[in-house]
């Protein structure tokens, strides 16, 4: 279970990202968040791993604090959680396999690691990966030879690699077009289903939060204003979300 | 129609100033540093007592005397910019605030890189002249300290526009530092790394040629016992020579880089 306790987040130069916002997301929930950019949606994301550190409040992850974690124990709890990225973050000039790897860097020494000397079993798990995401015969391909969303199946099978319990996935799909967005939404869907990994997405379509989502929290203005189930959610829902009238671009769409 | 057309903005205090100051420099130093056309007429006539040497190459002697010292000047400046590179290459990381953002040891690294760079090469080649005796070992570590000065610099400024997107993947995966860079800053900045790497190295080539001038090994060594005799005869095809090979490396660096990279 992850739980946020009253968090806020001012970042230097006085913006304030988050305004005390608490929130518990059971084991198992595939959760999205939607909101206007500069909503917060990125910056509550990175405080369930500490890449942003909370002004106020606290973040706990099973039970354990990751907000006053030290150096040692904030590694052991990021290592049980994926991220994906808007932007991928491979390592172009690396092989696909390598970046992948990467994902079980917490678990071989540095010498290792350095040295490429790694162990059959993390190699095995980097492989299992690649094939949960149908990308297996890339392997050895560099990450600058492919395609936007076969770049972003490999950031999943990164953050797989981890055999996490919680994927944050920050915008996934915004350099995505429509159908490889779907794609890779069905991917993260998949894992969350069959691997019960918790799961929280942040998105900025709303059709696309719809389609996907079980649980849809809204944020405004660093501010939690919406918590519910997708079903229930309304247009005027996300207006309030959005604090004006919805309009085509906040919409995926179909490709045809 | 009216438009609005936006003030042109004044000229800077720079223009103002600063060309008529530069300007108006330029001509006082001319007569400063004694610019005079005269002397330069006068001095050429007594050219011959050097041109005339400089045209009769005595090239069985340079070619039986200086070729071992010309190889010993390769070597030298192989070894030096391949350690030096390599020394260098940790100690960039150290020295970019992408890779570390611990202020106090990033200016540590920073300043200890500076402070090398400002020394001058030929000021490091006495300086080990006198800690290590004359020779091509001092030759070899000044110019060890003038790869990892160039190399440190260019290096920790590209280690600073990297993208730090799969820095911070590997971060947020729990990776501990060092294995975050390696895997993730490393391998952005290799190609840049072997760029800079044949770039020194053809630096190094024309630097240690000027080393034995202090005793620091080398050809220039002999060129220096040479001209003390005024014997240009014997000067001017050593000079031909460094060139064939200076040339020569730069070709070899040159089709090395386009296979590399």
């Amino acid at each position: 279970m992850i739980k946020f306790k009253n968090v806020s987040v001012t970042y230097p130069g006085g913006v304030k990202a988050l305004d005390d916002v608490s929130l518990e997301i059971e084991e198992g929930d595939f959760l999205i968040i939607v909101g206007m950019s500069g909503a917060g949606k990125s910056t509550l994301l990175r405080t369930v791993n500490n890449l942003v550190k909370p002004t106020n409040g606290e973040v706990l992850v099973d039970s354990k604090n990751v907000t006053n974690a030290n150096k040692r124990e904030l590694k052991e709890i990021r290592s049980d959680i994926g991220m994906i990225f808007q932007t991928f973050n491979l390592v172009n000039r690396s092989s696909v396999l390598k970046n992948v790897l990467t994902g079980r860097l917490s678990q071989v020494s540095t010498i290792r690691s350095i040295l490429g000397l790694w162990p059959q079993e993390d190699k095995q798990i980097a492989f299992e990966a690649l094939n949960k995401v149908e990308i297996l015969e890339k392997a050895y391909v560099r990450g600058s030879n492919l395609s936007g969303g076969q770049q972003q199946r490999v950031g999943i099978a990164r953050a797989l690699a981890q055999k996490p319990k919680v994927m944050l996935a920050d915008e996934p799909v915004a350099s995505l077009d429509p159908i490889t967005s779907r794609v890779v939404m069905k991917y993260l869907k998949e894992i969350n289903q069959e691997l019960g990994i918790t799961t929280i997405v942040n998105l900025h379509f709303l059709d696309l939060a719809k389609e996907f989502g079980e649980r849809l929290i809204g944020l405004k203005e660093g501010k939690l204003v919406y918590d519910g189930k997708v079903g229930d959610v309304s247009d005027q829902d996300f207006e309030n979300i959005y604090g004006r009238a919805i309009k085509a671009s906040d919409m995926l769409g179909n490709d045809d | 129609m009216m438009i609005n057309i936006p003030k042109k903005p004044k000229p800077s205090l720079l223009s103002v100033l600063g060309y008529p100051f530069a300007f108006l420099f330029s001509i006082y130093s001319f007569f400063q540093i004694g610019f005079n056309l005269e002397d330069f007429r006068r001095n050429l006539q007594n050219r011959r007592l050097v041109t005339d040497p400089l045209f009769d190459p005595k090239w069985e002697w340079a070619v039986e005397n200086a070729t071992a010292a010309l190889i010993e000047t390769i070597q030298i400046a192989i070894l030096a910019s391949i350690l030096g590179c390599f020394i260098a290459l940790p100690l960039s990381f150290y020295a970019s605030r992408a890779t570390n953002q611990t202020t106090i040891t990033y200016y540590i690294y920073k300043s200890f890189l500076n402070f090398i760079r400002t020394i001058p090469d030929l000021f490091w080649a006495m300086l080990f002249t006198v800690a290590v005796g004359l020779g091509p070992f001092a030759g070899v570590l000044a110019l060890i300290m003038f790869s990892m000065a160039i190399m440190g610099k260019l290096l920790s400024e590209t280690i600073d526009s990297i993208d730090l997107g799969p820095l911070e993947a590997a971060k947020s995966s729990g990776a501990k530092h060092n294995q975050a860079v390696f895997s993730s800053a490393l391998p952005q900045i290799l190609p840049n790394f072997t760029a800079y790497f044949l770039y020194i190295f053809e630096l190094c080539i024309r630097a240690s040629v000027i080393l034995g001038l202090v005793g620091a090994g080398g050809v220039g060594r002999i060129i220096e016992t040479q001209r003390i005799f005024l014997r240009f005869d014997r000067i001017s095809p050593i000079i031909v020579l460094i060139l064939f090979a200076v040339i020569a490396i730069e070709q070899f660096s040159v089709w090395l880089r386009r296979k590399i990279l």
